[in-house]
């Protein structure tokens, strides 16, 4: 699978539906966190499912694998809670769940996408901001290949 | 094999609507509904808690007499008895019945009949949350549809559009993109995420939208707009006649206006000169208008049972005596007319009969608590914004010995050897009567009562209701504090969690001082809120902050005693 969630920052409305949506799908474990690295805008960051996963390096447990299929997918039994995940990654996409002592991240909502839906977070979203596609697609519509989101600052609309 | 049940969300007058995957009767997951005419499979923070209002460990579930749990026909007996030694002992009036406005149309036909009928009482009011009712009074339930969306090309929003009604946000931002000449105005006190996608952000002091509504409506020479003078414009907003030519000139250069304007949170004379303008301006350009109301079903509530009577003068009934029976459908009263519903007198009642879907401070001051089935538990019709009607199935069987107020009420009234009539009841709207021009001629200036920030009105809570348990979506209303350094603390002799009162040009308020080492010296902070995930606050100084510098002879800080 090669689709992945992707947001456009000049549509989002920061009404938090997406956050809401992967809380209420995921057992209320929040897979979705919403930076306050800005403040005048919700940043969501979630798992970029990197093709050589650091947070997979990192990983003691061996619990975070990188399947077959591009995922890369965190085993809840084997986790420990540890944090080497969240400090491996650098986009900022794991924290750790304070409640029950794991690391929760994006699973892409595969119960769902492997039945060809959207991700929940993309399916909720109520200003047509966040988005479930395909890289390629969006590769030849931007004429670059994708990058990860090391140049969000440059995307973030300005405050007018 | 889950199977999907549609059902539609009713935390707003939107009833975007959305679906269950259902799996051997329980719900397991929220599913989106494509085909929702509004909101298209969108779905917001608040529409998520649908499915933890089915599967909460805490839902009342059990009749209760005095906080015991008993059968269902012990308390239902219990009512029809107390109800029948009142009215013999005082008459059918001194009975009141309240309903909320999440209830069917069919639950509002029964209370209705329920009251004219079986008791005999005209004591049956809405308890309403925000400023449902004079918004509706100001404005109707308006003429708009979901494809006026699409195809408008200028947009009035009017209050935080896209924070208390994210569904139309998508077909809002989608118009916008379509042409360049599409625009999007937004009248709000505030900046909020909304203005952010504004072409043009008219700013007023909090409250003062009518002032700036009827300047506008004045400079497109529309008919019977109220007069506003010169000075008073200055005063709560920065419009100057350019702009307002400029307004003016879009408006009529646009050619399919709608105008949102949301229930808003402030006094209840503005928010109906609100609706009316925003609905005159809407007129005056040739547009349409679409107010969006918090109460989930609060149209068909207003159109159902009507507000010849309020919930203040029920409480004055019973402060002075006359009422001594309250059947209370849904709401959490005390909540919702903080400062109007007193425990005292609650206490007064020889009969205090409520219904809920949670154990709110209603079924706990009161004599008979019987729990309330929740929208997606039941079949029923029910009123929806942009002239929508959605009709919800059960999506599941009923929990415990929840049920319908409308097969509460049938229970009642087959004690009380009566039955429900099924006419329906379309009462009639006594009205407001304001004075426009009196209204906008006393609106803003400094200490004319003005809210100063975010969430010093008290309306403002988001709680009560079936709502009062939420644990993800918006709180609306925390109590707001102020930011204040340590030296100016100590000159003023103010401490951490104490009660201070800020006066500036714009009024005064009276807010919780936080004292830390972070703020300057003679600068203090009202900071906005953001909600997280749990909702928890995290107070952050963002656009919506607001800095006053106290030692300068604009604002000036006191400690209260």
């Amino acid at each position: 699978m090669n689709k992945r969630n992707v947001l456009d920052y000049g549509r989002c409305i920061s009404c938090r539906s997406c956050i809401a949506a992967c809380f209420y799908s995921h057992n209320a474990q929040d897979h979705l966190e919403a930076s306050r690295v800005l403040t005048n805008v919700v940043l969501q960051m979630n798992c970029r499912h990197c093709e050589q996963p650091l947070c997979e390096a990192a990983c003691p447990q061996e619990a975070i694998k990188r399947r077959e299929d591009g995922l890369v997918i965190r085993s809840n039994i084997r986790c420990s809670g540890c944090t080497s995940c969240a400090q491996a990654c650098p986009f900022g996409a794991i924290d750790l769940e304070k409640t029950r002592h794991t690391m929760p991240k994006c699973d892409l909502c595969d119960w769902r996408t492997a039945e060809g839906k959207e991700t929940m977070c993309a399916g909720t979203c109520t200003s047509g901001a966040r988005t479930f596609e395909d890289i390629s697609d969006m590769e030849a519509q931007r004429g670059r290949p994708m990058r990860g989101a090391r140049t969000v600052e440059k995307t973030v609309r300005r405050d007018r | 094999m889950p199977e999907t049940k549609k059902a539609n969300c009713l935390f707003c007058s939107l009833q975007c609507g959305f679906g269950f995957e259902v799996d051997a009767g329980v719900p397991v997951r929220v599913e989106f509904d494509t085909e929702s005419p509004l909101s298209k499979g969108s779905l917001c923070a608040r529409g998520h808690y649908n499915l933890e209002l089915l599967v909460h460990p805490r839902r009342f579930l059990g009749a209760t007499i005095n906080r015991r749990r008993v059968p269902w026909s012990s308390a239902t007996t219990k009512v029809a008895g107390r109800i029948s030694e009142i009215r013999s002992a005082s008459g059918p009036d001194s009975i009141g019945v309240v309903v909320g406005t999440e209830l069917a149309n069919e639950d509002y036909d029964a209370a209705v009949a329920f009251a004219r009928d079986v008791l005999g009482t005209k004591n049956i009011a809405v308890a309403y949350d925000g400023n449902d009712y004079p918004f509706l009074m100001g404005g109707g339930s308006g003429d708009a549809s979901p494809q006026d969306l699409d195809d408008a090309d200028c947009f009035v929003l009017i209050g935080d559009v896209f924070w208390g009604h994210p569904c139309v946000a998508k077909r809002i931002i989608e118009a916008r993109h379509q042409s360049r000449s599409n625009a999007i105005f937004t009248i709000n006190p505030y900046r909020t995420n909304t203005d952010w996608f504004a072409d043009g952000h008219i700013t007023v002091a909090p409250d003062a939208e009518p002032v700036a509504l009827a300047a506008i409506l004045k400079g497109m020479n529309a008919q019977g707009a109220p007069a506003v003078a010169a000075d008073k414009l200055a005063e709560v907003s920065d419009l100057t006649d350019h702009d307002i030519a400029q307004l003016a000139r879009a408006f009529r250069e646009h050619k399919k206006v709608v105008v949102v304007a949301t229930s808003r949170l402030g006094d209840s004379t503005s928010a109906y000169l609100t609706a009316k303008l925003a609905a005159q301006l809407a007129k005056a350009a040739g547009g349409k208008y679409a107010p969006l109301f918090r109460g989930g079903n609060a149209i068909g509530a207003f159109a159902r049972v009507g507000s010849a009577v309020t919930v203040p003068k029920i409480m004055e009934g019973v402060a002075a005596g006359g009422i001594k029976g309250l059947l209370v459908f849904g709401p959490d009263i005390s909540q919702l007319y903080p400062g109007t519903v007193s425990q005292d007198d609650l206490e007064k009642l020889e009969l205090l009969a409520a219904s809920a879907v949670f154990e709110n401070d209603m079924i706990k001051h009161g004599d008979v608590g019987l729990p309330q089935s929740v929208w997606t538990e039941y079949d029923g019709t029910y009123s929806a914004s942009f002239g929508q009607t959605s009709e919800i199935k059960a999506v599941v069987d009923p929990q415990g010995d929840a049920k319908p107020v409308a097969a509460m009420l049938e229970a009642v009234a087959s004690e009380l050897a009566g039955s429900l009539s099924k006419t329906t009841a379309v009462a009639e709207h006594p009205g407001i009567d304001v004075d426009a021009a009196a209204a906008l001629a006393k609106i803003g200036g400094a200490g004319d009562g003005i809210v100063l920030v975010e969430g010093t009105n008290p309306l403002h809570r988001w709680e009560g209701t079936i709502t009062g348990r939420m644990t993800f979506p918006q709180r609306q209303n925390p109590y707001c504090e102020l930011w204040v350094g340590e030296g100016t603390a100590a000159a003023l002799s103010i401490e951490s969690g104490a009660s201070v009162a800020l006066s500036t040009d714009r009024g005064e308020t009276r807010i919780i001082a936080t004292v830390t080492d972070r703020m300057p010296a003679g600068l203090v902070a009202v900071p906005s809120y953001v909600p997280d995930a749990r909702g928890l606050m995290v107070w952050t100084a963002n656009a919506g902050t607001r800095w006053y510098d106290v030692s300068a002879s604009g604002a000036s800080l006191k400690a209260e005693a």
